[in-house]
């Protein structure tokens, strides 16, 4: 016990010197990992971040975690497949926990006019308050209120589509689409509020009116198109999914990721891509970790041939070897946290303002102004990835060092 | 003249640091070369794309339509236009559009979709229309009520080739108009809103519904060198009158020149940091090889090599393996930038992801610009002198004697 | 007469105003003339080889200064002294110290290079002097392929090729076996009176110390003993 904890201390202390004596290396492999950590932890959450925002726009303003339909609906939009037991599904999510928020909708085609321009629409028929609660669409709003006003005669449109019909507040806007009785039925409305999800599907189209209204209009007796989902946890969203498709056999329930297939495809490509960028850096920072462990060997050759010498036992050189080498990671990747986390902070709290390039991140659905997140496997990763720089990087320097006798190089010169 | 062969020996004296540098710097290199060639070539190919399959590369509007596309800014005189552009010099093809909104109607569902009246035969170059067609044929200048319809809104209608329809719409003089036209051939540029929304019909038959005769939304010019389409624009400008605008796609298409941009810009964060790694990596191997020659430094000046020459043998060194290393990076870089310029990689499991994005492409060739390549060489060759340059420049800070016995 | 070197009050202190502050030299005089040739000797740890640096222009005094041939060595920068030292003084160490890239021959006409000599001068003199020194058989040789004799034989060349006013030895023989030793010193001496060149070289080889004709010894850093041998 008493002995290795001396020779522990030892050990520390001899590694300890021969990092303070060649200092300006040691401070440049630790910059370096450091540096290195700090740029891949910015990467990884600011993109993560990107990633998750657009999700996150997609989830709120369009489909929830979970998408009910009624069957068909999805590969043939029409509204007369309608989820019609929508109180059943109602009563059977409201009992459930892992529920977060329910809305319902009724989506249709139309042509929005105005007296100058029109162009291809959605309608929305929602429930405002519900919306509000399940997707917060205040923090969308751009412009005006959220509400339908008196006589639910107001609409919320779509950016996008406001900016293409050259409305804005008060103007009258007029929708024309098929109802069920395959007659196209048309309504006016004026403009009460324009809002932005940065969800391309709903900012260039959609055309937000009050779910009775909607059905009055399309002439949709009792029934929805669509039930959107949200969970506490995107953990449940498959169990969930699973349990809705047994007792609704005549409903259809999707999730986020197959409604937005891209999205998804998106993350699963950006995810390979950090860890290729992470691994090509790491590859070459233990290249670093290496010429600095070896050149430091073959520097004290004598001076473990001495240590040997007296009767030091070559484990306890290689410990000395592996604690350097520990040392320099160590400093490194605890910099490079401190730094990327600080900075992934910082990003988190005040997101990176991007507005100068708005139009080209408009064409990306995504919003100006980034946001980064911060997870704690980034620093696990991290430091994953630190550990195992340094081990395969000091492997080869101690068979050089085994390899070349020490014992002998003191006899030599 | 003697430093200089000092320098080339030692390069060759210490084998290992100059084969870790030359492959460290030549691959990054390499890296850069290839990344900043197929960023280019990836987002010309997407804007080329863009731009050819119906926008064009320069649209004549009238000067307030951009802002406000209504009828209250149209094209008055399309033939007074044509003539104009007609004696431009430059000029490979250019035609009138008219672009409305209107509702189709077929059987039982109802669509609303992009109605627009086109010239059949200037078309052909100005956009790919032509180039994309399915099924049945395309337009021609005699056609009456034949439309030519993108197939993926041919689906939500349920219609083919042969059937017929009714849309109803706002003729130019904002009169009502509607009628019944037939379906001639259908077209798949593999832009999926545009195949979903566009349909088309002869211009002199549209203008009778329309009451559009000698009016446009849009005039459009194809200018004979792609790359010249400024100097195009810049001309066409100075001829118009000040009631139209003539503008190239950068500016029309702007978005999507800026998402490009943005692009690029994550692309060389990415790479940056790469960078940054690498940096540190010669500027450690370089201060290792320094020092481990510092005693002999210290010997080359204890017998009246001044700093400077000192100075200068290990800067040449350093500049010889970067000169190397960036040569050989370039050439690597460069034959592979090359090699798919000829041959675009294919990406087909990506295709949804790109038509999200309104990309109609699934092949991406890398640009092969020499100039583009010896700018990425330059940028290297400067990064990694400076790399070099802390170690060097903090050797040649210690006296003689400090040198010959530094440990 | 004016001396050819002079060293007037020399000290050196290592880490003054430290804890472990050590006086490696303190008040050190001496006048040497031209074309002497002198040992400095002394136990280790005397200051001989700090007193060589510094007369050489290789280290900093601490006080006093060096006047070589009317010129004060201490007061010049660093460029400076590195001018003077390749055209003035010569060194040989006790390491070799050939430029390990560099074969024997370039090693030698280095310095002439340095000074912007003709290839044909440079020639010339390195024919000359590898006869007097026995290394003409050597001189494509890279330092790695030479015995250590041959190698400081080399560095003597080195050292006079340019024919400094001055050559500094620090231990030149402390690797060499005794016969070898010799054999350098002879040359060492030829050269000394051949190219009229002042020679100073520390040693604490009584064989070797005995060749030369003035013996300085240092104790501690101080002159203890400064006479002309018979």
């Amino acid at each position: 016990m008493f002995r290795s904890t001396g020779s522990g201390l030892l050990v520390a202390r001899i590694a300890w010197a021969s990092l303070l004596r060649r200092r300006t290396r040691t401070v440049l492999v630790v910059l370096m990992i450091a540096m290195s950590l700090w740029g891949l932890l910015f990467m990884q959450g600011l993109y993560e971040g990107m990633y998750e925002q657009m999700i996150d726009n997609a989830i709120r303003s369009g489909s929830g975690h979970l998408t009910i339909y009624a069957k068909g609906y999805r590969l043939e939009p029409d509204i007369k497949k309608l989820i019609t037991n929508i109180e059943e599904v109602a009563r059977f999510l409201a009992k459930d926990q892992r529920v977060a928020s329910v809305v319902s909708r009724i989506n249709q085609e139309a042509l929005a006019a105005t007296a100058n321009y029109s162009r291809n629409a959605k309608v929305l028929g929602v429930e405002l308050g519900a919306e509000q609660k399940h997707g917060r669409l205040a923090d969308y709003l751009r412009q005006g209120e959220l509400a339908f006003g008196p006589k639910a005669r107001g609409a919320v449109v779509g950016s996008g589509l406001a900016k293409k019909l050259k409305i804005s507040l008060g103007h009258k806007l007029v929708l024309s689409a098929q109802a069920t009785d395959n007659e196209v039925s048309a309504i006016a409305l004026k403009v009460r509020g324009i809002i932005k999800t940065n969800n391309l599907a709903i900012d260039d189209g959609a055309v937000f009116i009050d779910q009775a209204k909607a059905a009055e209009f399309l002439g949709i007796g009792a029934g929805v198109t669509q039930v959107c989902v949200i969970l506490h946890s995107e953990e449940e969203m498959v169990p969930l999914q699973q349990a809705l498709r047994q007792k609704f056999t005549d409903l259809e329930v999707f999730r986020w990721d197959e409604l937005y297939p891209a999205l998804m495809q998106s993350r699963v490509m950006m995810e390979g891509f950090s860890y290729v960028t992470y691994l090509l850096v790491f590859a070459v920072a233990a290249l670093g970790i290496f010429g600095v462990i070896l050149v430091s060997i073959l520097e004290r050759i004598r001076e473990f041939g001495i240590m040997l010498a007296i009767g030091t036992e070559f484990a306890l050189i290689r410990k000395i070897v592996l604690f350097e080498s520990f040392i320099i990671g160590f400093l490194g990747y605890l910099s490079g946290s401190l730094l990327g986390g600080l900075t992934l902070n910082y990003f988190r709290v005040h997101g990176l303002d991007l507005t100068a390039f708005s139009e080209g991140l408009d064409a990306f659905g995504l919003d100006a102004i980034m946001y980064s997140i911060i997870k704690p496997d980034y620093f696990v990763t991290a430091f994953l990835a630190v550990l195992l720089a340094t081990i395969l990087s000091v492997i080869f320097p101690l068979r050089v060092l085994k390899k070349a006798r020490p014992i002998e190089a003191i006899t030599k010169l | 003249m003697m430093v200089a062969a000092i320098a080339w020996r030692n390069i060759r004296a210490n084998k290992k640091r100059s084969i870790v540098t030359v492959a460290l710097i030549s691959l990054t290199t390499a890296l850069l070369v290839y990344s900043s060639a197929f960023m280019d070539g990836s987002h010309n190919k997407m804007i080329q794309a863009a731009v050819e399959i119906y926008p064009g590369y320069l649209q004549i509007t009238q000067r307030d339509f951009r802002d406000n596309p209504s009828y209250d800014n149209l094209i008055l005189d399309t033939g007074a236009l044509h003539r104009l552009v007609e004696k431009t010099a430059g000029v490979a093809a250019h035609g009138a559009r008219f672009e409305t909104f209107v509702l189709y109607a077929a059987r039982e569902k109802a669509v609303g979709a992009m109605l627009t009246g086109i010239e059949p035969e200037p078309e052909k170059l100005l956009s790919r229309l032509h180039s994309s067609l399915v099924k049945g044929r395309y337009l021609t200048k005699d056609d009456t009520n034949a439309l030519y319809m993108g197939v993926e809104l041919a689906k939500r209608l349920k219609v083919d080739v042969g059937d017929t329809l009714s849309f109803i719409g706002n003729g130019a003089d904002y009169s009502f108009a509607a009628d019944r036209v037939e379906v001639v051939g259908l077209f798949k540029t593999g832009l999926f809103d545009f195949d979903g929304g566009a349909t088309f019909l002869n211009k002199p038959y549209f203008d009778q519904m329309m009451a559009s005769t000698d009016l446009a939304t849009h005039y459009v010019v194809l200018p004979r060198q792609p790359a010249a389409v400024e100097e195009l624009a810049a001309g066409l400008r100075q001829q118009l009158s000040r009631d139209y605008r003539a503008e190239s796609w950068r500016q029309t298409m702007g978005g999507l020149v800026e998402a490009m941009e943005v692009d690029s810009i994550f692309g060389y964060i990415t790479l940056g940091i790469i960078f940054i790694v690498i940096f540190f990596v010669i500027m450690i191997y370089t201060l290792l090889t320094v020092f481990s020659r510092i005693r002999e430094i210290g010997i080359l000046r204890a017998i009246g090599t001044t700093p400077g020459q000192v100075l200068a043998m290990l800067l040449g060194e350093s500049m010889i393996l970067s000169l190397l290393s960036v040569c050989l990076g370039g050439l690597i870089g460069g034959a592979l930038a090359y090699y798919f310029y000829l041959n675009p990689m294919e990406f087909p499991s990506y295709e949804e992801q790109f038509k999200q994005y309104g990309l109609a492409v699934t092949s991406m060739p890398c640009a092969f610009e020499p100039l583009t390549i010896l700018r990425d060489m330059a940028i290297m060759f400067l990064l990694s002198l400076l790399s070099g340059l802390y170690p060097i420049v903090k050797v040649n800070r210690y006296q003689p004697v400090e040198a010959m016995h530094h440990v | 007469m004016s001396e050819f070197l002079q060293v007037k009050d020399i000290s050196k202190v290592f880490n003054p105003e430290q804890e472990f502050e050590v006086a490696a030299l303190s008040g050190i005089n001496l006048a040497i003339g031209r074309g002497e040739f002198v040992v400095i000797s002394g136990p280790s740890g005397s200051g001989k080889t700090t007193l060589l640096n510094i007369i050489g222009g290789l280290d900093a005094a601490s006080g006093g200064a060096v006047i070589l041939d009317g010129l004060t060595l201490t007061d010049l920068a660093e460029k400076e002294l590195c001018l003077q030292r390749r055209d003035h003084i010569g060194f040989v160490f006790q390491a070799y110290n050939l430029i390990p890239v560099l074969t024997a021959r370039e090693n030698i006409e280095y310095v002439m290079k340095l000074q912007g000599k003709s290839q044909q001068d440079c020639d010339a003199r390195v024919v000359e002097i590898a006869e007097k020194l026995g290394i003409a058989q050597l001189l494509n040789k890279l330092p790695n392929q030479l015995s250590g004799g041959q190698q400081q034989r080399v560095a003597v060349a080195r050292a006079v090729a340019s024919k400094p006013k001055l050559i500094l030895a620090d231990e030149p023989t402390a690797n060499l076996d005794s016969g070898t030793a010799a054999e350098l010193m002879a040359m060492m001496e030829k050269l000394n009176r051949e190219e009229r060149i002042t020679v100073i070289f520390s040693s604490h080889d009584p064989m070797v110390i005995a060749k030369a004709r003035r013996s300085i010894i240092l104790r501690d850093g101080r002159v203890v003993q400064n006479e002309i041998t018979p």
